[in-house]
């Protein structure tokens, strides 16, 4: 199977390459609208927006705040210093373009998302020469179906694995020699930096340590310390700019022991099976670093891997996003096993294969037998923490698409609420306030200011009850709770769609694809009593 | 991996690979949908039985927690029964039991790491045994013969139907039962209380917690 090319890097067509990035282009392209965004997509968008009014991300815009952090995003100024605005920019760019539109704040995530998959084949062709392995590790992305998900999302997913994947790019051509490399692969970390610095930091580390483990002799120390100097000046305003120190005071260590399973757990379930990496343990039992340059790559990709985890661990909150970025290595690796698979029986190679890029059986089926599947009581059969073949869901969604949480309430909102009018949710705020023209409180905002005597026009009390980082009720719950009489003040609408905990969100422990068969929890929207005697009236 | 490897090996290789075709293959929705007509609602009964033994367990976790801290800490934090040659014992096995030797080296900082967990845990309880009654109380409704759209009913045998009764009858007095466990350590454990520690931010008719 991995027949080498005539020598690396040379350039040929490929014809299978076109077919792969005409499948991805589909795949990520085709109705990047057909659900709007979701809340922390909506954040995104309505930093953007205001980015297109005031120059800067501003999370007040006289009407509305932004906040999913009861205020600690931003200090008096209502300058966002919680995240990068990266992706605040880029999302801005694409709707002076585009419009205020979901295809164009979601268009440039989709496009970097379809560069990894190219920069996926090159990078293995060009420093290999393996077509073979080129081609099935771009194709284990393009069908990947996670990794398409958080690609069609309008936040920083794609352009976290795309830098990731460039820095690879540059490491393996002759930085030591050559300026070119050397600094695009600074720009690349510094502007990684710049996309989620979580990201960063974890990924930055294990990179580090993998190079220097595994291509001791590549890293010549001068031009190392100046590349980090560069990296370090890029870092400054960042520093500077954004609230990375008080973050930092959320790192528990001792949640350590929590995060970490969970984080193993969700790379065997949705990326690198139990069975293959088993396997490669056991093949790489004995310390050593081996003589072949594909096999070195691969157990360097490994550790890159398996460091980034431990290190964003770290943080509190677990999350499979922070995984994307991970998506391509890993990707890269199978296909490496794939192909040794292939070279040692023909019929399991293909098996693997096959199983591999359209399926997530291997995945499922061996966590199943050892009871270790993590498969919350919300999930159903048609989800991906269940055997399926991913792209027929994935494509079953993209064809029949049905009203989420999100779209029922703008598509209720955007009928029935006049402009301006208050409405108060409990969470799901940033879709309202970008899809229609109320004005809307409570969410995770903390601080919204009602008038003494003043109620809300609407409600909308979620089914899901959320509790803030300090683990008390989100305010917006309590206020409903503790304030407000909907039984005398209110009259409740209950709407024919199931209350989602999320809607479009990407994860694959709460991405529905189908809605399900039963609504077990329906919307339920509550119209001020008062409002409807004046319209009649 | 040599191609020249025993024959063995191969066909365990291709064997397992083929097992897992095969159950991937009988556990796609599409396949056990036209197996087992009334596929849904077993699987929303399923979920809540091993949802409700997820809560159990959390429960006993809870209680694990909380008992390591009566035993092992003061009301401020810090560790009772400190002493240089236990020190010197966990250092040594550190390897062993690091997130323990933390506990040792950093007292305060653990109580209040493990008070929080176990908070969060009782949160988790809490939302469980919510999706639980939610999903419980759809099923009655899918299993009642008197309602028109008692989809269950009509795609369930009638032995699979008394078993789904029965076993929704089982679930619901075994959350009762969390409930009551939950309460009680809420009640023990009044800094767990969590759920309306905010109140005082209401009284300006203001949604605001933090300044």
């Amino acid at each position: 199977m991995a027949k080498p090319l005539r020598r690396p890097g040379s350039f040929k067509f490929d014809p299978i390459l076109l077919v792969l990035l005409m499948a991805v282009v589909f795949l990520l392209l085709f109705r990047l609208d057909h659900r709007p965004f979701w809340q922390d997509e909506a954040e995104t968008a309505c930093l953007a927006r205001n980015v297109l009014k005031y120059g800067v991300p501003q999370a007040f815009d006289g009407v509305n705040l932004i906040s999913q952090e009861e205020g600690r995003e931003f200090n008096g100024d209502y300058l966002w210093r919680w995240s990068p605005w990266l992706q605040v920019y880029l999302t801005a760019a694409a709707f002076r373009l585009g419009g205020l539109t979901t295809t164009a704040g979601r268009l440039p995530f989709a496009v970097l998302g379809i560069a990894c998959v190219i920069l996926v084949y090159f990078l293995v062709k060009r420093h290999f020469g393996d077509l073979v392995w080129a081609r099935l590790a771009a194709a284990l992305l393009a069908f990947s179906v996670p990794f398409l998900l958080f690609s069609r999302q309008c936040r920083y997913y794609s352009m976290g694995a795309f830098l990731v994947l460039v820095s690879l790019y540059a490491f393996r051509q002759k930085w030591q020699s050559r300026w070119g490399p050397a600094l695009l692969l600074a720009a690349s970390l510094g502007l990684l930096f710049y996309t989620n610095y979580l990201i960063f930091f974890s990924y930055t580390t294990a990179f580090l340590l993998a190079a220097i483990l595994f291509y001791r002799q590549e890293v010549l120390v001068p031009r190392s310390l100046v590349l980090l100097l560069i990296l370090g000046l890029m870092l400054v305003p960042g520093l500077a700019l954004y609230r990375i120190w008080e973050q930092t005071s959320m790192v528990e260590v001792l949640h350590v022991w929590i995060s970490l399973p969970r984080y193993f757990g969700d790379l065997f379930q949705f990326v690198v099976p139990l069975p293959v990496a088993v396997a490669l343990i056991w093949r790489w039992r004995r310390p050593g670093i081996p003589r072949d340059p594909k096999e070195k790559f691969a157990i360097f990709l490994t550790l890159i891997i398996s460091v980034n985890l431990c290190v964003i661990a770290l943080i509190p909150s677990c999350e499979h996003r922070y995984l994307i970025h991970l998506y391509p290595l890993s990707v890269i690796l199978l296909g490496w096993v794939v192909c040794q698979v292939w070279r040692y029986q023909k019929f399991s190679g293909v098996l693997l294969g096959v199983m591999l890029i359209f399926t997530n059986w291997l995945h499922l089926v061996p966590l199943d037998w050892l009871r270790i599947t993590n498969r919350p009581v919300h999930n159903d059969f048609y989800m991906l923490t269940h055997p399926n073949i991913p792209l027929k869901l994935f494509l079953g969604e993209l064809f029949s698409p049905y009203p989420d949480v999100n779209l029922s309430l703008i598509r209720f909102f955007q009928n029935c609420a006049q402009p301006g009018e208050t409405i108060l949710v409990t969470y799901g705020d940033l879709p309202l306030q970008f899809y229609t023209s109320c004005k809307v409180i409570g969410g995770l905002q903390g601080r919204v200011l009602l008038g003494p005597e003043e109620l809300p026009d609407w409600v909308v009390k979620r089914w899901y009850t959320r509790w803030n980082r300090d683990l008390n009720l989100i305010s917006s719950e309590a206020f409903i709770r503790e304030k407000l009489k909907l039984e005398k003040d209110y009259q409740m609408v209950v709407l024919p769609y199931e209350d989602e905990i999320f809607g479009n969100r990407a994860d694959p422990y709460y991405h529905h694809f189908v809605p399900p068969v039963e609504p077990i929890n329906r919307i339920i929207v509550y119209r001020k009593r008062s409002k409807i005697t004046s319209h009649v009236q | 991996m040599s191609s020249k490897s025993p024959r063995w090996r191969k066909v365990l290789l291709a064997s397992g690979l083929m097992l897992v075709l095969v159950q991937g293959l009988v556990r796609l929705p599409e396949v056990r949908g036209r197996l087992f007509p009334g596929l849904f609602w077993e699987q929303k009964l399923h979920l809540a039985q091993k949802e409700s033994l997820r809560v159990e367990r959390r429960l006993r976790y809870i209680g694990a927690i909380l008992e390591e801290l009566n035993e092992t800490f003061d009301q401020d934090g810090f560790q009772i029964t400190p002493g240089p040659f236990k020190e010197l014992l966990v250092l040594a096995q550190w390897w062993v039991n690091l997130p323990e030797l933390w506990g040792r080296l950093l007292p305060k900082m653990t109580y209040e790491t493990k008070l929080r967990l176990a908070q969060k845990e009782c949160i988790d309880t809490e939302r469980s045994l919510k999706n639980i009654n939610a999903t419980v109380e759809a099923l009655d409704r899918a299993l009642d013969p008197k309602v028109p759209q008692g989809a269950a009913g009509s795609l369930l045998t009638a032995s699979g139907l008394s078993q789904a009764r029965d076993l929704t009858q089982d679930i619901r007095r075994r959350c009762w039962e969390y409930r009551q466990e939950l309460q009680n350590l809420l009640q023990k454990w009044p800094e767990l209380k969590v759920s309306q520690d905010n109140k005082a931010g209401l009284k300006s008719g203001e949604i605001i917690v933090r300044p």
